[in-house]
């Protein structure tokens, strides 16, 4: 039961922030580059919670944002981005090699990797070639700043958990 | 929880990769003299263009289907109609202006190099720049990485201006 409140939690945080980033008028006049601010909560509850809980508050997120904000499309494009990012976050989680950083960076990259796969199938040309440099250092960039975020965010919420554990033990 | 080296390694290797990549493509960068105009796959205009002068052309959903059309200063912007506005002008490429619901190929920069394309995702168009016939150099060699001859290119042109209206 409190497990289910906090994926709805994250759930509605994520939204929130879908929310955000659908009013930045932030384009880089390269289709799939986006800031990604969503993704903070998916890899912070990577972290705080196990991979099924981040996958599932992920697939939600991009669904209900996907109808709220944008079409089947943006859900489309949103999910190939998303499929691929998620999977190289649990793998380079996996490795243990990397922090937070690191992870967030892998998933940055790889989201705009897939959404520029899926114009290439949608639009069908194989021209996109000039955007790869481009994809791979916003992705880079977005991704250091948003993992460095959830990496001075997890104190606060290790601290919020476990202050909520001992109330639940009275 | 401190970032660790590999994190450093992977940024840093990230953005190498990033930069190399556009090192590679700059250099195999060569003026472009054809603008090419699909939409949804399918071909709908392979126009050659001129290194001076300006041409403009209306793309939009004419009696069902897509259809180029040349026009001049003062453009008839279709009012319920789908459209893409595309200036081409001294050997660089545009989109003037489009209906599209995110602008991004309207902010798009202009392109002039074989390869590079504007692509319009909410109504499905893409502009492509080619090397075509009567390019000096690389021309040759260029089409066929491209998998077209000069023939195919001659006889696609032809047929696409059928339709384009002076």
């Amino acid at each position: 039961m409190k497990k289910t409140a906090e994926m709805g939690l994250f759930l509605a945080l994520a939204l929130i922030l879908s929310y955000v980033e659908s009013l930045l008028p932030l384009s880089f006049g390269i289709p799939g580059i986006k800031l990604g601010l969503p993704n903070l909560i998916v890899v912070l509850l990577l972290y705080q919670g196990d991979a099924r809980q981040a996958g599932l508050v992920n697939f939600l997120r991009i669904m209900l944002s996907g109808f709220l904000f944008s079409n089947l499309y943006g859900i489309l494009y949103a999910l190939a981005g998303a499929v691929l990012s998620f999977m190289a976050m649990l793998l380079g989680k996996r490795t243990g090699w990397f922090s937070i950083v690191g992870v967030s960076v892998l998933g940055g990259v790889l989201h705009n990797i897939g959404q520029i796969l899926v114009a290439m199938v949608v639009v069908e040309t194989f021209y996109v070639g000039y955007y790869i440099p481009f994809l791979i250092a916003a992705g880079t960039v977005t991704g250091a700043v948003l993992g460095i975020v959830a990496m001075e965010l997890v104190p606060y919420l290790r601290k919020v958990s476990l202050e909520r554990g001992s109330e639940d033990t009275r | 929880m401190k970032i660790r080296k590999a994190d450093i390694v992977l940024i840093v290797v990230c953005m190498l990769t990033a930069v190399l990549v556009f090192a590679v493509l700059l250099m195999h960068r060569h003026e472009g003299n054809v603008v090419r105009i699909s939409s949804d796959g399918e071909v709908l205009a392979e126009i050659a263009f001129e290194v001076t002068g300006t041409q403009r052309y209306l793309i939009w959903r004419k009696d069902g289907s897509m259809t180029v059309e040349s026009c001049g200063e003062d453009s008839p912007v279709p009012e319920q109609e789908a459209y893409n506005l595309l200036s081409v002008s001294d050997g660089v490429v545009r989109m003037e202006a489009a209906d599209c619901r995110d602008q991004i190929c309207v902010r798009h920069r202009a392109v002039s190099a074989a390869g590079e394309s504007i692509i319009c995702l909410p109504h499905k168009l893409v502009i492509e720049i080619m090397i075509g016939a009567g390019y000096e150099g690389l021309a040759d060699e260029e089409r066929m990485d491209n998998g077209i001859t000069a023939d195919d290119l001659q006889e696609s042109t032809d047929e696409a201006l059928d339709g384009v209206v002076e």
